[in-house]
């Protein structure tokens, strides 16, 4: 019994330690299959859980390109802050809210019923982009769950002399408007990314390194020059004090290279105070707004009398008596001027003279050579929400329409546009695209030739009289150099037709009409009074504008007027 | 049969000595890692720090050398005026 019982005791327990052991080794297969060999992702499972609960991936912030003028200085700077956040469910209930509240001056039930409404959540903003000082001070206050987040703010050091051509970012970085915008891609940095080991409290203990290398934006130099910026700033500014105006906007171009060198609009506004922004006078008007030239046009009416052949500047146009009737419409002048030649009509801006040119030559060689200009498209800065105006395109033209084309009516055109038609004339008959990025001299894109150069210096022959005694501008007149350029009046649109009572005035012109180079387009909207024409209300403020040009880029006077200086001192001693 | 020229004793000897000379490098390494990234952070931090105080600078100098604020002490202060055309002189280069 005992023996047969023990036999059995044998066999049962080596069967027991049979199945110990297989559970055992089971136990080690599987361990094996979920630590080494990875059988059905087992290990690559237990990896990832593990990281998410340990490894962090941050973001490494960089800095958005620099913008800066010609001569390198900073326009747009983007500067360390820190933005404050809070975990709410760690603050909400702290004791110190109201010393918090203190230290961020905001109020402290505002910030009890903020951190009330993210209750549920782990982030949220308490005070953005704070100066690295403030935000050091705040942080060292060692409030449960407040920390800094690093990121950069856009400043702009020359503040509403550059706003409108500069354009925004948002808060986020990005451009949203302007030459921000614009050159977005070139600007933007690439944030890099590094993985850490963080430890209960969130904080990091160990740096894996930087999985993708951080990449900062590029700088980007303008065209533009902020000195010469400056200046149209302050002419600007002071025409709409002294003709009560509403708005405003100046052009100057390098017509050599296609650089524009300065453009400013008023209103202004300030960029660096975002609160305070008002759309409307963020809006860059030089290239974004059409308006009708007006006479600014007669130039190029003038380009297609000399292109057809039937006149040269001294071709004689009996303008008497004063006055012709275009279909129903009697036109104009001053006064009865008589017989003038071509070149006469453009100086007085005579309306019978330029009607019997228009008429000579039809609208279609007008509209061609406005085309060529560049009228009706882009000038090619890329601006964003830049328009390129509008050319007539009517089924049928009636005799009046024919005619007030050469006047500039019936069309549209920005500013720029307008710069641009006549740097052509500056370019000797050479139209190249515009640009606000500063040009190697020596690698300038090559222009299409749109009118012989010939065409073009007797254009500007013309152009040069328009500023001298008798003409239409003549306090468009710059000390030491000739000028020349063409005035424009034109009557506002309003419901129900032109009004009588507002108006445009414009300058176009161009100098040294010896040598010829720097193109600058004055508007000024709306200016009150009896001094409203473009002779009174424009051509001043190009007159002082240019005369800066003309200083700062080292352009050689004509005229000194040193004898005369010498006999003045011979005459006080 | 012989494979190498050491006694047994001796061959355990000297993996002992390698395996505890392994073994501090591998405590001195690690010291030295966590030295190293402690320095790391440290020149990460004064590298922001430098870059706070070089923006800052860069626009303080603009701030001062804005061309309206030139102009007016220029005009204002020193009395200054642009050189009329009388006054000046062509030099040829």
């Amino acid at each position: 019994m005992t023996v047969a019982s023990y036999a059995l005791s044998k066999w049962r327990y080596g069967l027991v330690c049979l199945l110990l052991s297989g559970l055992a080794a089971l136990l080690v297969a599987r361990l094996v299959m979920l630590q080494v060999t990875d059988e059905g992702g087992g290990a690559v499972f237990l990896r990832e859980q593990g990281a998410i609960r340990t490894i962090r991936t941050a973001e490494i912030p960089v800095y958005r390109g620099l913008i800066e003028d010609r001569n390198g200085t900073p326009l747009a700077v983007s500067s360390p802050v820190v933005s404050l956040w809070a975990n709410p469910q760690l603050l909400k209930d702290s004791p110190r809210l109201g010393e918090l509240a203190a230290l961020l001056d905001v109020d402290p039930t505002e910030l009890h019923e903020k951190l009330a409404f993210y209750g549920d959540k782990q982030f949220m903003y308490l005070a953005r982009h704070q100066t690295p000082d403030f935000a050091r001070q705040v942080l060292q206050g060692q409030f449960p769950g407040v920390k800094g987040e690093r990121e950069y703010r856009r400043y702009y050091p020359a503040g509403e002399v550059t706003a409108q051509v500069l354009g925004l970012t948002n808060v986020d970085g990005r451009g949203i408007a302007g030459v921000e915008m614009a050159f977005e891609e070139w600007l933007r940095g690439v944030p890099g990314k590094k993985r850490f080991i963080k430890d209960l409290h969130g904080d990091m203990v160990r740096d894996f390194g930087v999985i993708d290398e951080p990449r900062p934006g590029k700088t980007l130099t303008l065209s533009l020059d902020l000195r010469l910026q400056y200046v149209q700033h302050r002419e600007l500014q002071r025409a709409m004090k002294e003709t009560g105006a509403v708005a405003g906007s100046a052009v100057t171009l390098d017509a050599w290279t296609g650089e524009v060198l300065a453009i400013s609009n008023y209103p202004v506004f300030n960029p660096n105070a975002r609160s305070t922004l008002d759309y409307g006078s963020a809006r860059n008007r030089a290239v974004t707004d059409v308006y009708e030239p007006g006479s600014t046009i007669k130039t190029l009416t003038l380009v297609a009398a000399l292109e057809s052949g039937q006149f040269s500047l001294d071709s004689v146009i009996d303008t008497s008596p004063g006055r012709i009737r275009v279909g129903s419409k009697v036109l104009h002048d001053p006064r009865n001027y008589g017989e003038m030649t071509v070149s006469n009509i453009i100086e007085k801006s005579s309306q019978v003279g330029v009607t019997k040119l228009a008429q000579a030559v039809g609208h279609e060689a007008i509209l061609d050579v406005l085309s060529r200009f560049g009228l009706g498209q882009e000038t090619g800065t890329g601006f964003p929400g830049e328009r390129a105006g509008v050319l007539p395109e009517l089924a049928h033209w009636s005799d009046i329409e024919k005619v007030t084309l050469a006047f500039g009516y019936g069309l549209n055109a920005t500013p720029i546009q307008l710069a641009r038609a006549y740097a052509v004339l500056a370019n000797g008959g050479v139209r190249r695209p515009l640009t606000l990025i500063k040009q190697d001299p020596k690698s300038v894109t090559e222009g299409d030739r749109v009118v012989t150069a010939d065409i073009a210096r007797d254009v500007l022959t013309v152009l040069g009289r328009v500023t001298e005694p008798g003409g239409t501008a003549t306090l468009a007149q710059v000390p030491g150099f000739s000028v020349g350029g063409k005035t424009g009046t034109v009557h506002k649109v309003g419901e129900g037709g032109y009004l009588d009572d507002q108006y445009l005035a414009l300058f176009v012109g161009v100098a040294p009409i010896s040598q010829p180079r720097y193109v600058t387009a004055i508007l000024v909207d709306q200016p009150r009074g009896d001094h409203y024409g473009g002779g009174l209300a424009a051509a001043p403020v190009y007159s002082r504008i240019t005369e800066e040009v003309l200083r700062i880029r080292n352009a050689r006077p004509e005229r000194t007027d040193l004898g005369a200086l010498l006999a003045d001192a011979g005459t006080t001693q | 049969m012989r494979i190498l020229p050491l006694s047994p004793l001796m061959l355990t000897l000297l993996l002992a000595l390698a395996l505890v000379s392994s073994g501090l490098g591998l405590v001195w390494s690690t010291h030295e890692v966590r030295a190293g990234y402690a320095r790391l952070q440290e020149l990460e931090l004064q590298r922001w720090q430098l870059q706070e105080e070089y923006t800052r600078l860069l626009l303080e100098i603009n701030t001062w050398a804005a061309p309206h604020r030139i102009n007016q002490i220029a005009s204002s202060k020193l009395f200054m005026l642009p050189p009329e055309l009388s006054l000046s002189r062509v030099v040829e280069p």
